[in-house]
């Protein structure tokens, strides 16, 4: 069989820019190039100087799709640093807007980006047309996150609500309560959705990851808990650079990341679930069982249906958080400068983001670490496009460049958050 | 004619493509209904409930830097942009409110482009050329906004 190469010089429906280089060599896989164009590293370096408390600002705009998530490990990073605790109303509020994220996050890859590649579709624009039905009920779904993101954190994007030890302004019980029904009809919206998803044909794969994810002791794990993994990592988010280091690439701007004692891993669904299955909703927990999920789902491909059941438990948690809030009897609790170190790992929807500040005691930051999930990722995204070998030499070159990038987009990769701007297509007549 | 909804369209750390958002919020400041989104899935929503909508976007390829326009939605190319993959993109929107919705909801739409060289990436900021063009795009968002 002769060797081929297979190029994608952008990436459509991935958050940002990327390209890859595949190269074939009959049936084996001889090179994988994920090529990432990543803003976080610009980002540690504009934190330098800064004061502490505008690190949630900052790092928020690293990302308009998950902004929420950076802005959540960055106030966790630094109340660990200066020791401040956040709980009751103000841990509740954190995680519904987490929440949020997660199902517009979410939504928006699972139908919009992710869908026409299982169904042989180019896009979202002809998926509507076959199943306007499902995109229809997809955008509002989406809109019921959307509508929690922007009631906590003051607008829609690059959220200004959040600070350092809580929020600028607590919402009332009743601007909390006006959102539940269209969260409930999202829920239920949400159910077919997964039905639908669930009807679709996977390709074969099974992968032996070590899968990571947060653990918490009775909760599915959004802003806390212990790093643990499928192989007896069990740490604490101070302990992420004794354990996992990042590593220069010399075809990438993003950093790969590995296991010191072992290698690649994989953050995101796969992972959360695997690790974090009984922690789920019993309306959620059914919905996964309903098509077929169980924990030892190793399958990338399968990653749909449980960004499926996740969205089906972050409308859940939602609506449970939202019937159970009492306002708090401050925005935030108080906070004081003084000079540390502090950690977070905080579960964006596409896996772990690790934050690390050393703060002086002038309140500045003096070094910052982002260490985001599509970083974590790539080596084991590059290792899913090696152990494809097989299946892709046996297809045409046009169905085998869809398939590689459709393995891709299992990972939802957050590349970067970079540009959006028109490409003008005039007629000339 | 109830005033329209203005939605800005950007990234902030991305240079000149966060004109849009600058223009949605200088808007937001004169009282105007505004909107601001990272990807255009926002223009969905709206359109569906009814709305007009003036949409504020960065424009590559469309003139020298800080040249506003209107554009028609009709003649957005629906293919993949060159490296705009964040999300679902404007032309694609429109394309899928089409289908969704008919041509009456996309002729709710207008548009205001404003001329970028490129999106300058981990920026955040305008170049002069088309931070001078804020206030000249808000007063052609505006004037479209009032019908």
């Amino acid at each position: 069989m002769a060797s081929r190469t297979i190029t994608v010089d952008v990436l459509a429906r991935v958050e940002g820019e990327g390209a890859l280089t595949l190269v074939l060599d009959g049936a084996t896989v001889v090179e994988a190039k994920l090529r990432l164009f990543e803003p976080p590293r610009l980002f540690e370096a504009m934190m330098h100087g800064r004061a502490c408390t505008e690190a949630p600002d900052i790092s928020s705009r690293i990302c308009g799709i998950c902004p929420v998530a950076y802005q959540m490990s960055a106030c966790h990073a630094i109340e660990d640093a200066l020791g401040v605790r956040v709980g009751g109303p103000l841990r509740a509020l954190r995680r519904l807007m987490y929440c949020g994220e997660w199902i517009e996050s979410h939504v928006l890859h699972m139908v919009m980006l992710h869908a026409p590649d299982f169904l042989g579709l180019p896009d979202s624009i002809a998926l509507a047309q076959v199943h306007p039905e499902r995109v229809r009920g997809a955008l509002a779904i989406k809109k019921a996150g959307n509508a929690i993101v922007a009631t906590l954190g003051g607008r829609e994007i690059h959220p200004v609500n959040v600070r350092v030890g809580g929020f600028y302004r607590a919402p009332r019980t009743g601007e909390l309560a006006r959102l539940l029904p269209d969260l409930r009809a999202a829920l239920d919206e949400a159910e077919l959705s997964l039905d639908w998803l669930a009807s679709f044909e996977y390709p074969e794969l099974s992968r032996d990851y070590e899968l990571v994810a947060l653990r918490h002791p009775d909760e599915y794990p959004m802003n806390e808990g212990r790093l643990v993994s499928t192989r007896g990592l069990d740490i604490t988010a101070r302990e992420f650079g004794d354990h996992i280091r990042e590593e220069q690439v010399a075809y990438t701007t993003a950093l790969h990341a590995r296991i010191l004692a072992r290698g690649a891993y994989l953050t995101g669904p796969l992972a959360r679930f695997a690790l974090n299955a009984d922690r789920l909703s019993p309306r959620a927990a059914a919905a996964a069982a309903r098509v077929g999920l169980d924990p030892t789902c190793r399958n990338p491909f399968r990653m749909l249906l449980i960004r499926g059941v996740e969205v089906i438990y972050a409308l859940d948690e939602a609506i449970r958080l939202i019937e159970g809030y009492a306002p708090p009897p401050a925005p935030a609790v108080p906070v004081a400068m003084r000079a540390g170190t502090g950690h977070a790992i905080t579960c964006a929807p596409r896996g772990i983001l690790y934050h690390r500040y050393v703060v002086g005691d002038d309140g500045l930051v003096r070094d910052a670490q982002i260490t985001p999930p599509t970083s974590q990722n790539q080596r084991s995204i590059e290792d899913d496009l090696f152990a494809l070998g097989p299946m892709l030499a046996a297809l045409p070159h046009d169905v085998a460049t869809r398939r590689a990038e459709h393995a891709i987009r299992n990972h939802d990769p957050c590349i970067s958050c970079s540009t959006h701007f028109l490409t003008l297509a005039f007629e000339r007549r | 004619m109830a005033a329209a909804t203005i939605v800005g369209i950007g990234q902030l750390a991305a240079g000149d493509d966060g004109v849009g958002l600058a223009v949605a919020r200088e808007l937001a400041a004169r009282g105007f209904g505004v909107r601001e989104s990272a990807d255009a899935s926002i223009l969905l929503e709206l359109l569906e409930a009814g709305h007009r909508v003036v949409l504020v976007d960065a424009v590559a390829g469309g003139g020298p830097p800080g040249a506003v326009m209107q554009l028609d939605p009709g003649v957005l190319g629906t293919g993949p942009a060159p490296l705009s993959s964040h999300g679902i993109g404007v032309a694609q929107a429109i394309a899928l409110a089409r289908t969704l919705y008919g041509d009456a909801a996309v002729a709710r739409l207008a548009i205001v482009g404003i001329a970028i060289e490129r999106p300058a990436t981990h920026t955040v900021g305008l170049t002069p050329a088309v931070a001078a063009a804020v206030g000249p795009a808000a007063a052609l968002a505006a004037e479209l906004a009032a019908g």
